[in-house]
């Protein structure tokens, strides 16, 4: 890990007025609306939202694969200060693996089950830079111990369905940094694994993270994901991001009533709401705020334009809401005490 | 355990034959090791543990979807000792994990819903009555009776599902995995769903996830399994309140919370490797090779078990 000498801070990705519009049936629809955000070296940016919020497509589009015809992408995508958006195939190829790596949510379809794993890893060394075979291979099992993979010169031989769905996750990640990136995006990358393994790979990321400097966009739907691993945190709805703060400020200081309604989803709060929640709108409006069909403190306001602007608070706290400064929306710790005092209830109701 | 309990499992045990030929055969697997429960009327028994710890096979035996040995009891009666297997169908169903596999997708939602009707050799023409009042109950509109899933969202499709097992009026429902294809905003909608049947008409469910925190609020008692074998069982308070069993800590311990400030201080250490092959403990406590309090004892005899308070824990180090 050596290449990387970049200041911890320093902004490494920075994504501004990013719009990916899709045609289809003469119709555009917008699947990425105006988002703008920025990873920083050392840092992690957690990008949350409910499934068919945009947040995948936005990592697709960073890392240019979504090429498809009707599909319109405009704004800028600069990695260093360079734009990634409308590179060709060809400059593509030089930066995606090799300045970017991506980890994605399934690692049985991402790995080619005809290769053993140390050939795939050594694949990406060899194309990206340039090392001789066994230079490779050599690199490749010490990329294996670098992932704690166990007994990587024997593992380097196996073949994927011969790992865990864990274990493959670690070979992923062993092939995105292989080339030490600037910045990784892992999409839904702990998302298909069990809670003991997925500590696990967080706990990984952090490390290979603290070890190289380098910047994380890490993609989920579960807020209690990004707790433990972001350093700022992007809300997206509909395409749109609708908050955006630091990880403590998202939690403690919520500001939109859809960030409020993603936290009182996690499964934790769910006996808060499980019983009086009915099945809810999932109408997205086309214009003003889009969150207004489900939002509980809809007023006519929202209906106009909805910006995303600073609050007023003394950190950098961006919300999507007209109402964002008078609302007192409950907070995770709220939300704890209320569930702490709705088990000591419960606990006097039914004496064990 | 009662006479009144809807279901019963005792001693079971599955087997799965390695496969491969005479000297190339691989080692037989016993997924599910002596596994006993019951689940009474109106009861949730919450299964957890990892992928491998027999958690879904022990669910696919109780629908008598795999072989094995031991016996099931569906209120009383050995399930294999029932005359038709339809009688079974009456008192337990099952959902499964995956909404997009579970249903048919050339049939419509209605058609699909009174597929067990139609085996039970209901009468034909209560059935358009009896789609609607199910669907209402898993709250879709009775429009979608005509629909096809893939008109439908995941969410709207484990619903339909739901209604299908709730057709035949069981008294039990297996529930595999149901909640952890959904979205958490989704999961929500499908969980208050089944807390209200089992409130209004005492539906049992033996419901099995790997989110404990989500079988938390459905489940009165929790069972933990690790390798084929129940290490820690007993009310869902103790068990989230004072795990005893090193394995349920560390999965308690290892799920994230939505709080920065509490994930952050719980960051302790985390379980090292992957779940070991089961006969790399032979003759010992299966977790003994990944436990962080394993003595000598640990690894060359089983712990039995010990019972307090309705809590029972199979541990040398912190039994009850």
């Amino acid at each position: 890990m050596d290449e990387l000498t970049t200041k911890p801070g320093s902004s490494l990705l920075e994504v501004d007025g990013l719009e990916v519009g899709l045609t289809s049936r003469g119709r555009e629809v917008a699947l990425v609306d105006n988002v703008s955000f920025t990873v920083r070296a050392g840092e992690t940016y957690g990008l949350v939202g409910q499934s068919g919020s945009g947040k995948s497509v936005t990592a697709m589009t960073i890392m240019g694969l979504t090429r498809v015809p009707g599909m319109t992408i405009r704004g800028s995508a600069k990695l260093a200060g360079r734009e990634l958006l409308g590179l060709s195939a060809r400059q593509r190829t030089r930066i995606s693996g090799n300045q970017i790596g991506m980890v994605f949510q399934d690692p049985m379809s991402s790995l080619n089950p005809a290769y053993t794993v140390g050939e795939q890893i050594a694949e990406t060394l060899r194309r990206h830079r340039g090392l001789s075979r066994r230079a490779a291979a050599q690199r490749a099992v010490e990329l294996l111990r670098l992932v704690e993979i166990p007994h990587a010169e024997k593992r380097a031989r196996a073949y994927p369905h011969e790992f865990s769905g864990g274990m493959r996750q670690r070979v992923m990640i062993a092939i995105a940094v292989s080339c030490n990136p600037q910045v990784l995006i892992a999409d839904e990358a702990t998302t298909a694994l069990d809670v003991t393994v997925q500590r696990q790979i967080l706990d990984l990321l952090r490390r290979l993270q603290e070890e190289s400097g380098m910047g994380m966009l890490f993609i989920t739907h579960d807020l209690s994901v990004l707790a433990d691993i972001a350093d700022t945190v992007g809300v997206m709805y509909a395409g749109q991001i609708v908050e955006e703060a630091s990880v403590l400020d998202v939690f403690e200081k919520t500001r939109h009533p859809y960030t409020a309604d993603l936290l009182r989803s996690s499964p934790e709060f769910l006996v808060l709401s499980a019983s009086a929640r009915s099945v809810r709108h999932q109408e997205i409006a086309e214009t003003g705020c889009r969150f207004r069909p489900r939002c509980e403190y809809a007023e006519p306001a929202c209906s106009g334009d909805v910006v995303l602007r600073s609050t007023a608070s003394c950190d950098p706290h961006h919300v999507r809401c007209v109402r964002a400064d008078e609302l007192r929306l409950p907070t995770a710790g709220d939300l704890w005490r209320q569930v702490n005092e709705h088990d000591a209830s419960r606990a006097e109701r039914s004496p064990a | 355990m009662t006479a009144s309990a809807v279901l019963e499992v005792e001693d079971l045990t599955v087997t799965f034959r390695g496969r491969g030929r005479r000297s190339r055969r691989q080692a037989d697997v016993t997924a599910v090791d002596g596994v006993s429960f019951s689940v009474g009327p109106g009861e949730t028994l919450g299964l957890v543990g990892e992928s491998g710890s027999g958690k879904s096979t022990t669910a696919r035996a109780v629908c008598d979807l795999v072989p094995y040995q031991g016996a099931v009891r569906l209120q009383g009666c050995d399930q294999r000792a029932l005359k038709r297997r339809t009688d079974a169908a009456r008192i337990r169903q099952m959902v499964f994990q995956d909404p997009y596999s579970s249903l048919d997708p050339l049939m419509t939602i209605g058609d699909s819903i009174a597929e067990p009707l139609r085996v039970l050799r209901t009468p034909r023409a209560g059935h358009d009555r009896r789609i609607d009042e199910l669907l209402e109950t898993v709250r879709l509109p009775a429009s979608y009776a005509n629909r096809l899933p893939r008109e439908l969202s995941g969410g709207q499709r484990q619903r339909a599902a739901i209604a299908r097992a709730l057709a035949s009026e069981p008294a039990l429902v297996v529930c595999d995995e149901a909640l952890s294809a959904l979205d958490t905003s989704t999961q929500g909608e499908v969980l208050s769903i089944l807390q209200d049947l089992r409130d209004r008409r005492e539906l049992s469910y033996l419901f099995i996830g790997h989110d404990l925190a989500v079988v938390r609020h459905l489940a009165d008692r929790i069972a933990v399994m690790y390798l084929g074998r129940i290490v820690e069982s007993g009310p869902t308070s103790l068990i989230f309140g004072d795990p005893r069993h090193p394995y349920t800590q560390a999965l308690l311990a290892a799920a994230p919370v939505p709080d920065p400030r509490a994930q952050r201080s719980r960051r302790r250490v985390a379980l090292r490797g992957d779940t070991p092959p089961a006969e790399a403990a032979i003759g010992g406590c299966p977790f003994s090779p990944r436990c962080p309090l394993a003595v000598e004892r640990c690894r060359v005899e089983m712990p039995a078990p010990s019972s307090r308070d309705g809590r029972t824990v199979r541990c040398h180090v912190n039994p009850v």
